[in-house]
């Protein structure tokens, strides 16, 4: 519940900071950005408070940690394939417009084999 | 009891070289990477600097040109705040926390990977400006429209600053989702939120202010892009845009960047004194709720910057400026608490953490005279900021950042940095830092602008200028017998052992540096300092929340 407390406490802040703010400046585009500050923390807070992920409090045995064990990759080509194209994508922009189209084939080629690799667990 | 970790199941062997370090998912070698190519950005940054202060080595000196100098202290800026100090707190906690929490990898591995690669990247594109012709980008590491329009600032330079932000952006929120993620969700049994070490609690608080901060950069960038290469008139004051929302937006990102830059290094300086007092850490929950504090207080006092343009909301802004001197001196109180009557060393990450105590207080107190907002405006964008904030960001967080290298490098490579040579480095930076900030304060009080290429022909100003370069100089050699120290270490440096510093928490009870899968066993973790509680059972800490 700390978790979920430290994200609920954030949130209530933004939010009376967004209200006090809004009244005493009628400025748009901080009050706005205060409110959605405390969505965000909001949202997370409600999350946490629904699933409650807090992994150190239980005193799981070595066997049910063992169960879930998530899935770590040891190596992946993907996150620099991945990177290169946005990276070529951002740049076709000056580069020249022609550069979109490799870059976005790349950028889908590398997603896929993102995904692909998550399936198969390589 | 000792809880024992499942082996690695069997796998084919990683590839090593060029191809092993492009396609590593392992967060202690992506965390050095962004650490080794953040130092490598902060020489480049830093030869920046001393070009500046070289040119203002007289009045009216013409060893580069205005157009060039404001190039030079835009990506001096631009490169230290996006590109070192907060990518150097990614790699950092990239490698520790997991490291802290007895977890055996990061969360998101792959993600992991992806946020270095486009940091680099970005990194790199938005130090390619200086290629092009017209160089790079010249508007200040804060870019206010209008002057960064493509009206006023038509360089390609501009554009890749532009096209870099919104690439390192979203390589820093990536980065920040992945710590969130693995503290929420891969702490080992027993490590309760409240038995976290401090740097990893300000390690998921700083990233939680990513999350609050750099998408709305990254957004207020899209829109700047956007009226610069499709025509849009968001900031164009001529078609009924409004530039100051570039400043409010830039400063609802700027002003928690200054925490983002500042709340990791604020961990590593609670970690090393404990361990250098041989005590606990004094006031834990009061050290936790204070970083809260100043995180929730730095979404709210980003216009404290904008005082000078007359159109800000200025009693809330400078009332919540003061208000953060609060938590910041609870920390410094609990800081003092932990040492005192401690059994003190003095080896190298404690030379660099009492550095940062003293620059950072000086720093901090400037900041509270600039909260007021009288003061603020006789001494705005003067090098009386220029000092604050260096005191801040340099004395502060890169002393500090310093001590992390020095106290987790026998971790990270299983040697340890030649005492001597670090004690010859912290006294030449520690000297060279104050001769080249201290006199900016008086600078500033003289009037003398910031980002201004010259400055009148005056012997007080002209002294002044030469301290100040003086220091830079010595502050630049500085880092000589720091890259040495690394080289020899690295070369012929004797092994450290895996708990060099009686260190307390769980980074300390693994080999150094770790194997792939952290740890072989962890022991039972009951307190905020399980490696000392194993290592001296007579002398137990008082247990923290189960929860």
């Amino acid at each position: 519940m700390t978790q979920a407390r430290m994200f609920a406490a954030l949130a209530a802040f933004s939010v009376v900071a967004a209200i006090v703010y809004g009244i005493m400046s009628s400025e748009p585009a901080g009050t706005t950005l205060l409110l959605l500050t405390g969505g965000l923390t909001g949202l997370c807070g409600a999350y946490l408070s629904w699933r409650r992920p807090d992994a150190g409090a239980h005193d799981e045995s070595a066997q049910d940690a063992a169960e879930h064990e998530p899935w770590f990759p040891h190596a992946s080509p993907w996150p620099f394939a991945v990177a290169v194209s946005v990276v070529l994508l951002g740049n076709a922009a000056l580069l020249g417009l022609w550069l979109m189209l490799p870059a976005a084939v790349l950028l889908g080629a590398s997603v896929a084999g993102f995904a692909a690799q998550s399936r198969h667990r390589s | 009891m000792t809880a024992v970790l499942t082996p690695d199941a069997p796998h084919a062997a990683p590839a090593t070289g060029l191809l092993g370090w492009l396609t590593t998912t392992d967060h202690k070698k992506i965390g050095i990477s962004y650490m080794v190519t953040a130092f490598g950005f902060f020489m480049i940054g830093g030869a920046l600097a001393e070009l500046i202060r070289a040119q203002l080595w007289s009045p009216g000196s013409t060893l580069v040109s205005a157009s060039t100098y404001n190039q030079l202290f835009t990506m001096h800026g631009s490169i230290m705040m996006y590109l070192f100090i907060v990518p150097f707190a990614v790699g950092l906690g990239n490698y520790i926390v997991p490291l802290h929490i007895g977890a055996k990898e990061m969360a998101f591995p792959r993600l992991n990977a992806l946020g270095y690669w486009l940091y680099l990247l970005g990194g790199l594109t938005m130090i390619s400006g200086f290629l092009t012709a017209d160089g790079a980008a010249d508007f200040g590491w804060t870019a206010y429209a209008p002057l960064s329009g493509s009206s006023r600032t038509p360089s390609v330079g501009a554009d890749l600053w532009l096209i870099a932000i919104v690439l390192t952006g979203l390589a820093g929120v990536l980065a920040s989702v992945n710590i969130v993620a693995t503290v929420l969700a891969m702490r080992a049994p027993g490590m309760s939120m409240f038995r976290m070490p401090i740097f990893t609690w300000n390690m998921l608080v700083t990233s939680i202010l990513v999350l609050i901060a750099f998408p709305v950069l990254t957004s207020a960038t899209f829109m700047l892009l956007a009226d610069r290469l499709l025509g849009g008139h968001i900031f164009d004051p001529a078609a009924g845009g409004v530039p100051i929302l570039w400043q409010h937006l830039f400063w609802f990102f700027g002003h928690p960047e200054v925490y983002i830059a500042a709340l990791p290094f604020f961990g590593v300086v609670t970690e090393v004194l404990p361990v250098f007092s041989k005590r606990p850490v004094f006031g834990y929950v009061g050290l936790v709720f204070a970083t809260m504090f100043i995180a929730a207080f730095a979404v709210g006092v980003w216009a404290h910057h904008m005082f000078a343009t007359g159109a800000v909301e200025v009693a809330f802004f400078s009332g919540l400026s003061f208000l953060i001197a609060v938590p910041t001196g609870v920390k410094f109180f609990n800081w003092i608490g932990t040492m005192w009557g401690g059994n003190l060393s003095f080896g190298a990450p404690m030379l660099f953490a009492l550095g940062f105590l003293v620059l950072f207080l000086l720093g901090g107190l400037t900041g509270v005279l600039l909260a007021s907002v009288s003061v603020d405006l006789q001494a705005t964008d003067t090098y009386f900021v220029v000092a604050h904030m260096h005191y801040v960001l340099f004395g502060g967080s890169a002393f500090a950042l310093f001590a992390a290298i020095y106290f987790w490098y026998p971790k990270f490579t299983g040697k340890r940095l030649h005492e001597g040579w670090a004690r010859v480095h912290f006294a030449l930076m520690f000297i060279g830092f104050n001769l080249t900030f201290a006199v900016q304060h008086e600078l500033g009080l003289q009037g003398m602008p910031r980002r201004v290429v010259t400055y009148p022909d005056n012997a007080l100003l002209t002294n002044l200028n030469r301290i100040s370069t003086v220091g830079a100089a010595l502050l630049g050699v500085s880092t000589l017998p720091f890259l040495w120290n690394v080289y020899r270490t690295w070369r012929r440096g004797e092994p450290a052992g895996d708990n060099p510093w009686d260190g307390h928490t769980l980074e300390w009870a693994t080999t150094s540096p770790p194997p792939p899968h952290n740890f072989d066993s962890l022991p039972p973790i009951r307190s905020n300092r399980p490696v000392w509680d194993l290592n001296h059972p007579d002398h137990q800490s008082p247990q923290g929340h189960a929860r």
